[in-house]
């Protein structure tokens, strides 16, 4: 078979699949786009009438969807590094370093995956209303970071255990002391796990709902898809033209995400470094 | 450059014991090969030398001082690995300029030592290159170039050549070679090849199950080896072996193996006792079978274009014969050997240990 029926049959395999990502965010987009009054007519049409963005300055103007964007933003960013801070380490030392009990503290990590966080809810907002945290985005980049790192702290040392061992003790022989070696040689080498890593507890921290919900009680403090939720939620009416302009924008900093840092997920960093 | 001395080393780990009371001294400018088949325990000691590997007892010293407890930062040793180590995201130049780095030398500093070194190696037209655009001889060079470029104490290779072709890897041990020559540096040099060691070695230390078989240079491991296992890991094809009885004052050996006895010029008063008796397959003549004291039957002639290596079986044995003369032998012929007795090598057969050197 030719590469290029091959790569056909490929793509015609992959298609309705294709949809199935699609379909959401056109709808997303075209609804998004739409006057209040052309949601719902008995002629649908994909194609907005005019090209309305009146919709985005609504939700910025009259919302300040734009404060709910920057809560998400801190909070994403600030557990990302939080949770990389003591993952990165955690996961060294479990991979590299003989840690008494090791495995039974891996097992541990994995299990702490298997309780929901919702579970917990209660006991933390009483643990954060005793240290008077209520109301503070660092609650929630704590509650976050604790809740991923355990993921974090996987797929690192999943990662690290792939780096030779050979690089870092060359670098000791050649003078470099443990914390240098591990800046300079493994770091480097680790950057497309890290980056993996770092995208995936961003994602989840910018999606969470449940404990922002809970731990963030004043409306200034909200995050994105606790504002988005509230918009499905007022008295007399759902209003879509909104939720699908918020919904539209939030998944905007994901995809800028993975856009700009993609290249560094190309791996083969370490490729020829040894034999 | 400097001498270095293990004193008693010994490793465990728990209650598995991979080194036993090695001692080696080497001298300054010495290049000394370990040598001895996987899981012998060469490579840990290399490491321990390195400081990779902490000691379980003993002594290491490095020019008279016992280094035991620095670090590998310390021991100011180089060292060269199976698989390079070079660092992936580095160019040649950086790899080989990062000892110097971490030093902390001035990058005009560091730009003519690697220069200098680069075209000892001949790698100039290869430093901006990263290694995974590197061939394997060329990863080979680079690792040495980093090796080199900070004046070591020691050098410390650890199976360099064992990743390269057939070809390659004898083109590199002369390279080596001439290298130490010109160098004059305090080698260590672990392999598991006979030839690498025997070719390239001053002096060689062959290791069987973590403790020390023999030490001496090429030859004298090869003519008089010190027991049945240095015996048959250095020589190719192996050397053969023969269980048999020595006579009162090492007069004659009867084989068991329905072998004729061998005459032997003994001179000692050496008591009468079972013995293993080795001749190497180079060492053995093809004759007449009415002129020959030994007989065998062929089993098979392996012509390698040099030389030819004819197998057989002597007694109940099986030995390899090797010569230069292309002899036209069938299955199932019957030939006569012949050897020196001056070659025989004798073993008690008890201990394993040389009874006659």
């Amino acid at each position: 078979m030719s590469k290029a029926r091959k790569s056909v049959l490929c793509w015609a395999a992959l298609s309705p699949f294709l949809i199935v990502v699609l379909f959401p965010y056109l709808t997303m987009l075209s609804t998004a786009l739409k006057q209040k009054d052309e949601i719902f007519t008995f002629h649908r049409s994909w194609l907005p009438r005019e090209f309305y963005l009146g919709n985005f300055v609504e939700l910025f103007v009259d919302r300040n969807f734009g404060r709910a964007l920057v809560n998400s933003l801190t909070i994403s960013v600030g557990a990302t590094l939080l949770s990389l801070a003591v993952a990165i380490p955690a996961a060294y030392a479990l991979t590299r370093m003989r840690v008494p009990g090791n495995s039974a503290l891996t097992n541990y990590l994995l299990i702490t995956q298997m309780i929901s966080p919702i579970v917990l809810i209660i006991g933390l907002f009483r643990m954060f209303a005793y240290f008077g945290l209520i109301n503070s985005l660092m609650s929630v980049i704590i509650a976050h970071s604790a809740f991923f790192m355990a993921f974090a702290v996987w797929m690192l040392k999943s990662y690290f255990a792939t780096i030779p061992k050979d690089l870092e003790e060359a670098a000791w022989i050649d003078g470099a002391s443990r914390f240098s070696a591990f800046v300079r040689i493994f770091l480097p080498l680790c950057l497309p796990g890290v980056v993996v890593t770092a995208i995936f507890t961003f994602v989840n921290s910018w999606n969470e709902y449940a404990m922002s919900l809970t731990l963030l009680r004043d409306v200034s403090q909200q995050t994105a898809p606790v504002q988005i939720a509230f918009l499905t939620g007022t008295l007399y009416q759902i209003e879509w033209h909104l939720i699908m302009a918020a919904t539209l924008i939030a998944s905007v900093p994901v995809a800028v995400v993975f856009a700009s840092i993609q290249r560094y997920l190309i791996g083969g960093m370490s490729l020829g470094g040894v034999k | 450059m400097a001498s270095i001395d293990l004193v008693g080393v010994s490793k465990q780990f728990g209650a598995l014991s991979i080194l036993d009371d090695v001692n080696i001294s080497i001298g300054d400018r010495e290049f000394v090969v370990l040598v001895g088949p996987s899981g012998c325990g060469k490579s840990t000691l290399l490491r321990m030398i390195a400081g990779l590997e902490p000691i379980s007892d003993g002594m290491i010293r490095i020019d008279g001082e016992v280094v035991n407890h620095l670090g590998p930062q310390k021991r100011d040793l180089a060292m060269v690995f199976q698989t390079y180590a070079l660092y992936p995201h580095m160019t040649t130049a950086q790899n080989i300029g990062f000892p110097l780095k971490l030093r902390g030398s001035s990058p005009e500093q560091i730009e003519r030592s690697v220069a200098r070194v680069a075209s000892t190696l001949h790698l100039e037209t290869l430093l901006d290159r990263q290694p995974r655009a590197l061939s394997g001889g060329q990863r080979q060079r680079v690792a040495m170039g980093r090796a080199m470029v900070r004046e070591p104490r020691a050098f410390l290779f650890d199976e360099p050549l064992s990743n390269l072709d057939a070809k390659l890897r004898h083109h590199m041990r002369i390279e080596l070679r001439q290298l130490h020559k010109s160098l004059r540096a305090t080698s260590i040099y672990v392999t598991h090849d006979q030839i690498e060691a025997m070719t390239m070695a001053d002096r060689i230390v062959v290791m069987n199950r973590g403790k020390v078989e023999q030490i001496g240079t090429p030859l004298e491991l090869f003519d008089r080896p010190a027991n049945t296992f240095v015996a048959g890991f250095l020589g190719s094809p192996t050397i053969n072996f023969a269980k048999g009885r020595l006579s009162a004052g090492s007069k004659d050996v009867t084989f068991d193996d329905g072998i004729y006895p061998l005459a032997l010029n003994g001179t000692s008063d050496i008591a009468a006792q079972d013995v293993i008796a080795g001749v190497r397959p180079q060492h053995i003549e093809i004759v007449a079978t009415d002129v020959a004291p030994l007989k065998g039957t062929v089993m098979l002639v392996e012509h390698t274009g040099c030389e030819t290596n004819v197998i057989l079986t002597v007694g109940d044995c099986e030995w390899t014969v090797q010569t230069l003369n292309r002899h036209r032998l069938n299955q199932g012929e019957q030939v006569g050997l012949k050897f020196d007795p001056a070659h025989l090598h004798l073993f008690s057969a008890s201990s394993q240990e040389r009874i006659i050197w």
